[in-house]
Parts: C-alpha cells; sequence; structure tokens
C-alpha cells in the first residue's frame, strides 16, 4: 500500500570520479511493479540500497507514501530487500531464518509459526523449514530469502537482482512466478537487473538507467517502440536495433550503402543523425521489387521459430528478422524494404530521438 | 621418604593452593569475557566504520602490541597505584584485559573482516538496532574469531607472572604463579627449590587449561586455520 519517490536523488562515492546516481526522479504508483534496469555500474542498486536505507543520498529526497524516509534508520523504513547473494542468516534454521522479522514484534510463539507456514505454503518451500541454508540449492535459497520478505507484509518490496544466481531455464521459469504473486500480494515492487529481456517481461514500466542518469521512464512497449535516445535504442531488445549512418536529402533519409528511406513526418535534422531499424522493422525479399534495396547476406542464424539473417549494406551490418523458412546461403543477394512506422531516427552527436 | 601423595597434600595444607587455584580461574576468566566484550565492539567498528583515520588507528593499535611487558611494568605499577587497583580483583582483571587488546582487537577485525556485511544489512531491515544485529547475526557467524580470542585472553592471563608481582602482595589475592614462586626455600644460605611441590602443582595447574582447550578446540582450530585461508 505505498507510492515511493525519488526526487532529484543524487550521490557520489568517494572513490569514484562521476556521481554514482545523478538526480534520479522517479514516481512509482501504489502496487505497481517497477524495473530498474541497465547496465553493470549504472547506479541502479545503489539508487534501490537509498530506499532500503543502506546508503545516504547526497542530495534529494526519497518517500514512501509522501513522507520523507531519508532520516529513518533501514529497521524504521518498512521495506524488504531481497538480496542478490540472498543473505539467509547461516547459523539458523529455515524456519528461523523466515521467523527473524517477525520476532520484534508482539506475536505469540504460534502466531508466527502459523505465519512462517502460511508463507512456506505459498512458496512450496514447507518441506524445507527444518533445514539450513548451506543445505538448500540455489533456487531454494532465493525462495527463503523471498519467503523472509513477504512474510513481514512490508509497504515496499525491493529485489536486488534475485535470480541472477539461477541458472537459465529456472530464471525463466521464475520470473513469471515472482510476476503472479506479486499481482496477488499487490504490494509495490521495485526489482532491479541487468538483464533488458527480464525487464522487458517483468515490469509494469521500465526505468533504464546508464552512468547514473534515467534514460527513459515508461511501459515496455514504449520503450522499446519509442526508445527515447540511442543508448535506449540499443540496450533494449535482442538483437538490438540496427544503427546506421543517415543524411537527410529532401522528403528522404538517405542510409550509408545508397538506401533511401521515407523520412517520417516531424523529423526535423539535416546532417548528423541516425536511423534505428529494429530487426522485424526490416522486410526481406529474395526478388527484386521497386524501392527495395539490395544487399548482400553474411550469414544466417536459425533460431527455430524465426531466422536471423545478417546482411552487409555498404559499411555497416544489418541483422533482420525474418520467418522459419526464410534461410538464404551466404552471398546472396537479398532486398530490404523498411517499415515505415519502425523507422527511428537519433541525433548523432548528442543520441536523443527525433521523432 | 616423602610420597608423591604427601608432597601434593602440603601444596593445600601449606601453601594455600586452593585458593591460587581459585584466584587464577577467577582473574583469567574474568579477563576473558571482558575481553571478548570489548573485543567484539572494538573490532566490528575498526572492520565496519569508515572515517578518515581509521588506517592510521588500526596501525597504531598493532604498533602498540610491540611494546613489552617488561618496559610498561613501572608506569603500570604508578597507574595502578593511583587509581587504586593495587591488590585488588578489579585491578587484576582490568590491567590483564588492557594488556591483550590491541593484539585480539586486531585479530578479530580480521575475522569481521571475513563477515559479509549484506549479513547485518538483513538484520537492520528485518528490524534490528545494529548492536542486536551484531549480536544476534554477526556474533554467531564470527563465533570461530571469538573462540580464538576466548582462549587467547585466558592464557594469557593465566599464564601471567609480572603483572601479579606488580601489582599484589596480599596473601589473599594470590594467584598460581606466585604459589610456585612461594615454593622456593632459604635453608642454610641456600635456596632450593622443592621439585615435588613444583611438579603437583604443575599438573594441577595445566588442566583447567586443557579441559577449557577441549571445550573449544574445534572453534579455535576452524578459526586459526580459516584466517590463514580466507573463510
Amino acid at each position: 500500500m505505498a507510492r515511493v519517490e525519488y526526487a532529484e536523488v543524487s550521490k557520489r562515492f568517494p572513490t569514484q570520479d562521476r556521481a554514482a546516481v545523478d538526480h534520479l526522479s522517479l514516481d512509482i504508483a501504489d502496487g505497481e511493479f517497477l524495473v530498474l534496469v541497465g547496465p553493470s555500474g549504472c547506479g541502479k542498486t545503489t539508487a534501490l540500497r537509498m530506499l532500503a536505507g543502506l546508503e545516504y543520498p547526497d542530495r534529494g529526497d526519497i518517500l514512501i507514501d509522501g513522507r520523507s524516509v531519508i532520516r529513518l534508520e533501514p529497521k524504521d523504513r518498512d521495506v524488504a530487500l531481497v538480496f542478490q547473494s540472498y543473505a539467509l542468516y547461516p547459523h539458523m534454521s529455515v524456519r528461523d531464518n523466515i521467523q527473524y522479522p517477525l520476532r520484534v514484534r508482539q506475536l505469540s510463539a504460534a502466531e508466527r509459526l502459523s505465519k512462517v507456514e502460511q508463507v512456506a505454503d505459498l512458496l512450496g518451500i514447507r518441506h524445507l523449514l527444518p533445514r539450513r541454508p548451506a543445505q538448500l540449492s540455489g533456487g531454494e535459497q532465493q525462495r527463503v530469502a523471498l519467503a523472509r520478505a513477504i512474510v513481514r507484509e512490508p509497504r515496499v518490496f525491493l529485489m536486488d537482482e534475485p535470480l541472477s544466481n539461477l541458472d537459465a531455464k529456472l530464471r525463466t521459469h521464475t520470473r513469471t512466478e515472482l510476476k503472479a504473486l506479486q499481482k496477488e500480494l499487490g504490494v509495490t515492487t521495485i526489482f532491479v537487473t541487468h538483464d533488458q529481456a527480464e525487464a522487458m517481461t517483468m515490469g509494469d514500466r521500465i526505468a533504464v538507467l546508464d552512468a547514473g542518469k534515467l534514460q527513459q521512464l515508461g511501459t515496455p512497449d514504449s520503450v522499446y517502440q519509442r526508445p527515447a535516445n540511442l543508448f535506449v535504442a540499443q540496450f533494449i531488445g535482442s538483437p538490438p536495433m540496427n544503427i546506421i549512418d543517415a543524411s537527410r536529402d529532401g522528403p528522404a533519409l538517405v542510409l550509408t550503402g545508397g538506401w533511401r528511406v521515407e523520412a517520417p513526418r516531424g523529423v526535423a535534422g539535416s546532417d548528423g543523425i541516425k536511423v534505428g531499424l529494429r530487426p522485424e522493422a526490416i522486410e526481406l525479399e529474395r526478388a527484386p521489387a521497386s524501392g527495395a534495396q539490395p544487399a548482400e547476406v553474411l550469414v544466417s542464424e536459425p533460431l527455430g521459430s524465426e531466422v536471423i539473417v545478417n546482411v552487409k549494406l555498404g559499411q555497416a551490418l544489418l541483422k533482420v528478422r525474418t520467418g522459419p523458412d526464410v534461410r538464404p546461403d551466404p552471398g546472396t543477394r537479398v532486398f530490404l524494404r523498411a517499415r515505415p512506422d519502425g523507422v527511428r531516427v537519433f541525433d548523432a552527436l548528442s543520441g536523443a530521438a527525433l521523432n | 621418604m616423602p610420597t608423591p601423595w604427601r608432597t601434593s597434600v602440603r601444596i593445600f595444607t601449606e601453601h594455600d593452593f586452593a585458593r591460587a587455584m581459585a584466584n587464577s580461574v577467577l582473574v583469567a576468566g574474568s579477563t576473558m569475557v571482558l575481553d571478548v566484550v570489548a573485543v567484539s565492539l572494538a573490532g566490528y567498528s575498526l572492520s565496519r566504520l569508515d572515517w578518515r583515520f581509521k588506517s592510521s588507528i588500526t596501525y597504531a593499535v598493532l604498533l602498540l602490541q610491540t611494546m613489552p611487558l617488561s618496559a610498561t611494568m613501572v608506569p603500570i605499577y604508578g597507574l595502578a597505584r593511583a587509581l587504586g587497583l593495587r591488590n585488588s580483583y578489579a585491578g587484576l582483571i582490568l590491567i590483564h584485559a588492557a594488556i591483550e587488546l590491541p593484539f585480539l582487537i586486531w585479530l578479530m577485525k580480521n575475522f569481521f573482516d571475513n563477515v559479509p556485511r549484506y549479513l547485518e544489512e538483513a538484520a537492520w531491515l528485518d528490524g534490528r538496532s545494529k548492536l542486536r544485529a551484531l549480536v544476534e547475526v554477526v556474533l554467531p557467524v564470527a563465533r570461530n574469531g571469538i573462540g580464538v580470542v576466548a582462549g587467547l585472553s585466558f592464557l594469557a592471563a593465566w599464564a601471567e607472572v609480572l603483572m601479579m608481582i606488580i601489582l599484589i602482595d596480599s596473601q589473599d589475592l594470590k594467584t598460581v604463579p606466585l604459589a610456585f614462586y612461594e615454593t622456593l626455600r632459604t635453608q642454610g644460605g641456600y635456596v632450593e627449590v622443592q621439585y615435588g611441590l613444583v611438579a603437583a602443582m604443575g599438573v594441577l595447574y595445566a588442566l583447567p587449561v586443557m579441559a577449557l582447550f577441549l571445550v573449544t578446540r574445534r572453534m579455535m582450530v576452524r578459526g586459526l586455520v580459516a584466517s590463514s585461508r580466507g573463510l
């Protein structure tokens, strides 16, 4: 039951040259699942820890339900944090680990145990209660860490890359489980990850960070379809968006290699622009067609349900998404067409999106 | 011909050995407890807190350890007399505890360095104050270090002779090392060592240490090995 706000939060560590978090402002709605995503060192974990009270901001304010919390000790903030390393107490049993946060409250032993069992049932770890953390697998430890957070019924859940230490299959399975659990519990959640696919599948909204600065805040769709700058365009999406140097020629944009593409409406700028096309925004044809740009195939990567065709256009290497049956051999001539609604234009110097 | 049994009984009847043992156990045990408490707090702050002169203080603490006891004998005598700590249990315990502190603090700091911070951070978020988190989470995880500190400080106080001589001259407070000293007998111009008494005392003197070692050996061995390989 909590709204979270970051208001122009900045922090610099004394050992570093640049700010770890630079004027970060976010407004997170009650019950929302917000993902903070970005490469290593972008400040996402620091931002999370400031909300938990484990780091202190140099400037700015952090509010929960409209009240500033930066002067509060971690224990008084009523937020739960699931650490990347799970941080289970090694000298206690799983049951005692999950009970631990409840011991500060005025609950009888029976009430405590019943809550622990409830949460254990929710996460399917009832059978693990008598064991020690060292006896559990990674996935099991992660569930215990989650249980310890959930049993507290906090205002906000914070999660610092909780899935990073799991193997790939378990990770994708746990993603959906976590998301469903959050919807069921309805608690405001802030989730940190460096994996853009994880961000896209889990977030109600995504906040993309780089070098301490917020690059874009939006729904997965808007971040994917309308990236605010080159960084976001290249960070989100796999395979990444194709970025090609271009210049303007009247109503058209001329990409390297001579490809003429119709300029989207309302785009200024002439020289010094880059055009972005996602692999699925390029149509590939085997036969020449009017208006289609010829290019040479370097290699095709079949992925089962689709194929990524790598083509050479002038100096640029482009990746094109095609159906599973389209698998041209290296050296084949193919013909490209750009989907007009998929053309993104960026300023080459600032990286900002122009449309 | 004196038998071993008759000799051994003499240490109790003539030299009040029972009282000496009790005093030694009391002083060494209290020193151990006091040291464990002080060293946990000091070691924790040196390990976790970050301030400008921290490395200077850490090195100063280490440097203090190199000071030999014989050099500090006279100043300690003066200090003990000024504070009224001579011929008192409090004096013995406090001074013994203080002697061991520099080394033990540095040792415990290293043990704490090997306890990951996220454990106490998790405890804070679970609603504990910093002190409670230290006691409930960090110390149990660092218990091998505590075992080493407890063992070393008990041992140091148990074997201490110099400070005993300086600090007490009352028969009520004498500890075992002093009881050993008293077995020297001057007879007819010669100083005689009464080996029978010394042997009897020696055997009994070693027993509490053995008992303590049996109890803490697992912790101590793990702690000593861990500090060389890194937990």
